[in-house]
This record gives C-alpha cells, structure tokens and sequence, in this order.
C-alpha cells in the first residue's frame, strides 16, 4: 500500500486522445466504404447531372435513330424508340433512388420502434410482436410486394409503400437483436443501477449503441430494394411508362436483346453498380460503426 | 448499537429454467455493511457473488429475503421509488471496457447520475465533473473523450468519479480491479481507500482475488455455490479460517517468492448437488468430510475468534481444528 | 553446447504504429529451462510469444533474430515451420474454450494429434491419450475421451490443452498466461500438475504471464518486459528478492501487500 504517486502516468495507454471523426485516412483504410462511396457517387451524379444536361430527353422519340449502338451522340445507344439509354438511365436512377431511400426511410419509421419495443418491453408482448413479424417475413418479399400492389393499383407511391412494408420486419428484427445485445452490456446495468428510467436507457444507452447494424441492414436494403423496384416494374407492376424505369427498361428491351444488346445491358448495368455501390457501403459501414472495433484496429 | 447501513437477511435468489431443474444462485445469504466498512465478497465463478451485487442493486428481484438500507425495508421498492435510492446506492462494476457506453464522453457519464436525480444547476453539474475528475487524478485533457481512447486504469477512474457523483452512503464493487494490471490495480484500490477515509463511504467488495480483499477489507464473506460458508473480520479469517473451502482458497495463490514453499490444498472443482440434498453443499471437494456431512448440512455459528462459520468438523474443534482433522489427505487431488 | 532458442536483437513493429512493441529483445534458452517472461499489457509479452511461434499477424514486422535448435524461425515459410509446429514447437494458449475445437471430442483431437506426427496406430494412439489424460488429473479418462469441450469445465479442459502441448515431447513449449483464465483453486491446482510435468519432461518453456506468483513457482529464470524492452533479467529467486530496476521493484510493489500465509 505504498505507492503515493496517484497519477494515472503508469497507466500504459494513456497519452494524448487521438483524434476521430471521419477522415481520408479512415476512407483510405476502409476499401470497401471507399468504393461503394465512388459507385453511389457516380450513380448520383448521372442522376442529377445528365437530365440536366439534356432535358427531355429521356423521353422524346427519334425513330430514324431507332436502337442506335453506342458511340457518338448516343453515348451508350438508344432503345427501339430512338430515346437516348444515357439519359433514361439517369431517370431510371433518379425514380429509383427516391423508391429505395423512401421505402427504406419507411421501413426505419416503422421498423426501429417496433424492434425496440419487441426487445426492451414485456417479454410476453416482445414474443407476440416477433411471431406476427414471423408470418409478415415468411412470404416471399415479392409476393408480397405484389400482394400490397394489387390492393392499391400499380404506381411510383404504393411502390414505395409496397418496398418499405417488406422491409419493416427485417429493420424490425435487427433493431431488436441489437438491442437485446446492447442491453446486456453492464453500462446498460450500470444505468439502470444509477436511477435512469426506461426512456434514458432506451435512448441515451441502447439506441446509440445498437445503430450499427440497423445502418448496415438499411444500405444493405437500399441496394435490394432497387433490384425489387424493378422487378416490380419488370412485370408492369411498379413505376408505369413512359416514366423510365431500369425495371421497365429491361422489360421492354428484352425484344431486342439479341440483335441490340446494350438496351438491356445498359439499365442492368446501371442496376449492378448501384446494388455493389450500396451494398459494399454496408459492409464497410459495418466494419467502422462500431467504435470498439476501431479501437482494436488502431 | 445502532442499526447497520446495510443489512441482508436471508437473501435467496433462484432461476428457473423450462425443462431443467431450477438453479439456487444465492443460498439465504445474510450480511451487514456498517457506514464507512469494507464488506468484501469472495468465491469462485458460479458462488452467486455477483447476483448477490445485483440484486442489492436492484437489478435483480430476490426470490425471498430481505434488504434494509439505511433504516428502511428496500426489498419490494419498485420504479421511481427504487429508483431515487439510487442516489445512496452505486456501483461501480468489473469490465471498464464493457461498464462504460462507449457513445458517451468522459464528461457526459461523470455527469449523468447528477442529470438523472436533478442534481444542481448545470453549472454546477459542470464543476462537479471537474472536482470529481480532479479528484480521481483524471487529467482535464480526457474531458471530451471517448472511453475507447481510454486505458484500463484511466475507464477505471472514470466509474469511480461516476459512482461518487451522488456522495453515495454504499458503493458495490464488482471485481473493479480484476481486469487492471497489478500496478494499475494498487492505484484504484489505494483511490478506493483514500475515498473511504474522506467520504465514509461503504463498499461491498465483490472479489475472487483474496489477495486484493485483504488488502482493501474490514470483514469477508466466502461464498461457494451460493452459500455463505464463512464471514468474519479479514485478518481472523486469513489468519485462522474456520471452513476447509477458505483455507483451501487462501493456500491457492502462488505466493510470489520462490523460497517460499507453495502447497496449495486441491480441492476439486465445484459441481452442483441436488437442491433436495440434505448434506453439506462443500463435502464432495472437502478432504475432511466426515459422516455427518453428509447427512445434515451445518449451521453458520459464531466461533469464539469472531467468525462465523458453516462446518461440523470445524465446530467441533474451531482451535485446532484443521490439525487435528486427517491432516494425510491434505494435498490430495 | 549451444542455446536450444536463441533471440537476437529482436525488434518488432506493428503496422504503422510508431512504437516498436518489442525492442530490442535477447535472450537465450537451454533444453530443458523455464524461463518466465512478466510484464503488464502493451508490454509485448504476448507479441514475443507469437514471434516464437511464427505466428505474428500479417502487417507485423519483425527484425533479428529467433533462432530455435539451428532453425532461424524469423521470416520461414509456413511450410518450413509446419513439421516444427506441434512436434518440437507447442503452445499453451491461455482460454481452453477456444483452443479445443468444439465440434469434436476430446479424445479424436488427441489421438489425431498423436496419429499425424507420430503415425501411430489407431488403437495406440489411444492408449497415449488415455494415459496422458489421467496424467493431467482427468477422472475416468476412458469416458471422457468421449466429451466434447463444452460439456468439460474450464479447468478440465485446460489439462487437456496442456496434455496436447506436451504429448509429442515437444523441445520447446511457449505457455501465454496458462492458469490466468481459471478459479484460483484450479488454477492452484493446474500449476501443481504442470509443475510436475515440467520436473518430468526435457521441454524447455517459455511461459508467458503477468503473475509474478506464477513464475516464482514454476520458473529458473525471469525477464521482465516493460514497454516492449526487457528492463530486468536474471534468475528467479534473485529478481523477486533483490530487484534493481525501479520498474520490477514497483511491479513487486504493487503485489496485494502479504498474501496470507497458512501453515498447512
């Protein structure tokens, strides 16, 4: 009992607090954040920037430049009306964006407070939320998607509504096994032990505690929900023409793939970036979320 | 004499399970905490020491029993009632990795026991924050810090400056050294000391470290499967322990001097009995057992050094008790 | 006769930390010798042992030399120091749990251990396991070769580790905290047997630990590591009665200040 020096010095990592935040040299270290932030970023910019550019393009004919290869002033071809892909392409991003983050922000608004409630509340009342959620999650997304579009009638708004209502269980569901994690964490049993009531644990200790993977989930779902929006649209049941669509794009340059190619190769590859853009920033949202594990790779 | 701070009156708590036999984790535990003493908790994993913690607390409801706090029945108080005793009853726990939420800086967890029970003005919140890192020897620097950014010690710091925001009457430490270093370690519990020689505050020493419960405690309880077996004054117990498991546990810590002679008593490892069982919960590890303990398990008495006791052999001869028992099977595993 | 390991000037770098987390390191190790190696954490004891294993994670840097019994193991191939790992080179990690594979039983992980390197029959191969497991204090080894990990207590399952280290009469055994995870009467326990193993056997070890009582019981020799450099070194006995480092002297310092002491 004989050490008087109570400074904390021998205490082995002590020094300066580095500094945190989100920096190039974190982007720099977190590959896959960086390149799903470059994909989203381009598709972004397609999206605002090229019907800019060409306004109305995106849907004025031009029969005598009918299915036109790439190259030229068709930068990657026109369809079988002669309408410029680039630019419904970037119409189709635009549609679908607002689709995906509207029916995703739906999803969040319904489904972070369901799961909350299923985890912090009665353990009876947690068990009947999860089992209706059980039989909302055992039919088939897109059966149910077309289930909610039959009962509304085709269009861009109860598409949204269609993606989000298939999405709140799985929000739902995550929010609730993160949160059941966090709680058992003795900071929450510290709380708890100090006098906090529910809605300081719940808000100031869960919640910030568990948004990681409810993040993760919903770039994960932001990047699924553009594959469903046109599959939707692919069988005429989401966004309806002329309004491009990828969905619709796809739908209906099937008829030509064979001898024009790029009118289908062209919304599917604007799919395929968009998807591996969200879904790469899931996964290295994932990784630096959390601050313990930053801690580690320091 | 006056009432004790603390006291803990046959303390039961069981979990039960579907489909397996219910688990007692506290065995009718009594103790008592008087202002300003160090009641330290010892055992092994799975002794119930730490939901004997919790449920002083009032993290856990006991199954029966009864917990008086300052001259009042703290049992059944619920919500906002059990809520405000908060304010005389802290912690301060093991892990400070896992203690402390790591979206809140230094500042906001040290002040945040002030915000739950309205304490001040927020000024004044602010100086206590200050006054209280000061007075852990926290450097103002780590203010607006994460506690990731943190050492071991440093989190450690920050618990204790939590714990005693309130000026608490008791305190319940959980293992608050177990995952420093040894020289981190005698910092806290030098830390721990002093506060208790300025505020008078009372702690509730969860430990396994014997080693570390002699250092920093007035009187120790050995808990094993749940059942208080000893309780007494620290140097009585170590010096003359009156139960086979605390002297088997005192013989166990590899004493760091090579000339010293280290014989450690090996008991086996701890296995649960039937809850029907009639004998002593300790007899199938005990190399003293006798007949009787399988038959009856013993009382908890008063021997006359002052420590309490839960043995027949021991009883029988609490002078020389453990001389004059087998001593040829003594080291056996 | 030379030094079963020899480390030379051993340096060690962690990606792009600044700090080296071991400096300039030396020591050397003869068959048959303890040797403990204490410090407190961030003061590379753990990375010296992965050094001694090869199994330094990929963005470590290591420059020197660690040489064991004519091999340098600094920089080999894994194919060069795969025959060396498990025959000659063993480890004890300090959590069981993880150490054991959960998916099969105790037993058919000792008896494939003993089939690979010693290309014994089945049947001898486990007779070595029953034999070994009763030599770690396993009761009724016969069934319990049949146990998984999880259905073994930590203690238990920590002989085994230990009975797997030692099966293959290893040259050298590098322990990383053995007892730290366990109740201290198991732990009272564990370092008896290994102590009476290590009387038994010719394995050299290192044993890796921020218990200064673990090392005077089990140790010849000490080294004492603080931020990645040994400040103090020498044998036992001398170290824990006589330090002369301050560092080694506050570390004894800071011990709980007597351990009781029972005459038993």
């Amino acid at each position: 009992m004989t050490l008087p020096d109570l400074t904390p010095s021998a205490d082995t990592a002590g020094g300066p607090p580095p500094r945190r935040g989100i920096s190039l040299r974190m982007l720099a270290h977190n590959k896959s954040l960086t390149a799903g932030a470059i994909l989203i970023f381009v598709v972004l910019a397609v999206g605002i920037l090229i019907p800019l550019l060409k306004p109305g393009q995106a849907t004025a004919l031009h029969p005598n430049a009918s299915l036109a290869s790439p190259g030229g002033s068709y930068l990657i071809g026109a369809d079988q009306f002669g309408r410029d892909l680039l630019t419904r392409v970037a119409q189709g991003y635009r549609i679908s964006l607002a689709v995906s983050a509207g029916s995703v922000a739906l999803a969040l608004i319904l489904g972070i407070p369901i799961g909350l409630v299923a985890a912090t509340g009665s353990p009876l009342l947690g068990g009947i939320i999860m089992r209706l959620l059980d039989v909302l999650m055992a039919f088939p997304a897109l059966l149910l998607a077309i289930v909610v579009v039959a009962i509304f009638g085709p269009g861009t708004l109860v598409l949204l509504l269609a993606i989000g209502i298939v999405y709140t269980p799985i929000v739902a569901r995550v929010m609730r096994a993160a949160a059941l994690e966090t709680s058992r964490d003795s900071f929450v049993d510290a709380a708890r032990a100090r006098g906090a009531s529910y809605w300081r644990l719940v808000f100031r200790h869960i919640v910030p505690n568990s948004m990681g993977p409810v993040i993760v989930q919903a770039s994960i779902l932001m990047g699924v929900s553009v594959l469903l929006e046109a599959a939707l649209s692919f069988i005429g049941l989401g966004v309806q023409p002329p309004t491009p669509s990828l969905g619709l794009m796809l739908s209906t340059g099937r008829d030509f793939m064979s001898s024009s190619p790029w009118v289908v190769a062209d919304p599917g590859i604007a799919i395929l970036i968009m998807v591996v853009g969200f879904t790469l920033v899931g996964d290295g949202l994932r990784d630096w979320l959390d601050p313990r594990k930053r801690a580690i790779a320091r | 004499m006056t009432e004790p701070l603390l006291t803990v009156t046959n303390l039961r708590k069981e979990f039960h399970r579907t489909g397996a036999p219910h688990v007692v984790a506290v065995r009718d535990v009594s103790l008592t905490v008087n202002v300003g003493q160090t009641v330290a908790v010892v055992g092994e994993s799975g002794s119930g020491k730490s939901t004997l913690g919790r449920m002083i607390l009032g993290l856990a409801p006991p199954t029966s029993g009864t917990i008086r706090f300052d001259g009042q029945e703290i049992t059944q108080l619920t919500g906002r009632a059990r809520r405000a005793l908060s304010r005389d009853i802290q912690v301060i726990f093991q892990d400070p990795y896992a203690s402390l939420n790591p979206r809140q800086r230094v500042e906001d967890t040290i002040r945040e026991p002030l915000d739950i029970h309205r304490v001040g003005t927020p000024d004044e919140r602010r100086d206590r924050v200050t006054e209280l890192m000061e007075r852990v020897a926290l450097p103002a620097r780590y203010r607006r810090v994460y506690p990731h950014e943190l050492s071991g010690g440093l989190r450690q710091r920050v618990g204790i400056a939590t714990a005693l925001a309130l000026r608490p009457k008791v305190i319940v430490a959980d293992e608050p050294v177990s995952a420093l270093d040894v020289s981190v370690q005698a910092q806290i519990l030098d830390l721990l000391a002093e506060l208790q020689r300025e505020t008078s505050v009372a702690f509730l020493f969860i430990s396994h470290d014997l080693g570390v419960v002699h250092q920093i405690s007035d009187r120790v309880a050995v808990l094993c499967q749940g059942e208080l077996l000893e309780e007494g004054p620290v140097e009585t117990v170590y010096s003359a322990p009156q139960h086979p498991y605390t002297k088997a546990l005192l013989t166990a810590i590899p004493p760091a001097d090579p000339s010293v002679a280290f014989e450690p008593i090996t008991i086996g490892e701890s296995r649960p009995l039937p809850e029907n069982d009639p004998g002593c919960r300790f007899r199938q590890r005990c190399w003293l057992a006798e007949d009787i303990c399988f038959t009856a398990n013993p009382e908890l008495t008063l021997r006359p050094s002052g420590v309490s006791a839960r043995c027949h052999v021991s009883e029988r001869a609490p002078e020389h008790w453990f001389t004059e028992a087998t001593p040829a099977r003594v080291g056996e595993s | 006769m030379t030094a079963l390991l020899a480390v030379r000037d051993l340096d060690v770098r962690y990606g792009g930390a600044q700090r080296l987390a071991v400096r300039e390191l030396e020591f050397t190790l003869d068959p048959g010798e303890v040797l403990g190696v204490v410090g407190e954490s961030g003061s590379g004891k753990t990375t010296l042992g992965l050094a001694l294993l090869g199994l330094l994670p990929e963005g470590a840097t290591a420059t020197g030399s660690v040489s064991f019994d004519g091999v340098e193991l600094l920089g080999a191939t894994e194919k060069r120091l795969r025959p060396l790992r498990g025959t000659q080179l063993s480890t004890i990690m300090q959590n069981a749990a993880t150490a054991l594979n959960p998916c099969f039983t105790i037993g058919s992980q000792m008896t494939a251990l003993l089939r690979r390197h010693r290309k014994m029959s089945r049947s001898a191969a486990r007779a070595e396991t029953v034999d070994w497991l009763r030599k770690v204090g396993i009761p009724s080894p016969e069934t319990r070769l049949r146990a998984y990990p999880h259905q073994l207590s930590g203690g238990m399952n920590q002989r085994v580790v230990i009975a797997m280290a030692l099966a293959l009469n290893p040259k050298l055994v590098v322990a990383d905290e053995p007892t730290s995870a366990l109740d201290v009467t198991v732990q009272a326990a564990v370092l008896r047997l290994l102590r009476t193993l290590i009387d038994d056997s010719a394995s050299a070890m290192v044993l890796i630990t921020h218990d200064l009582g673990v090392v005077a019981q089990l140790c010849s020799k000490v080294i004492v590591m603080n931020g990645g450099a040994v400040v103090e070194r020498g044998p036992v006995a001398e170290l824990m009665t006589k330090p002369k480092d301050a560092y080694t002297k506050r570390l004894l310092a800071s011990l709980p200040a007597r351990r009781a002491e029972v005459t038993a």
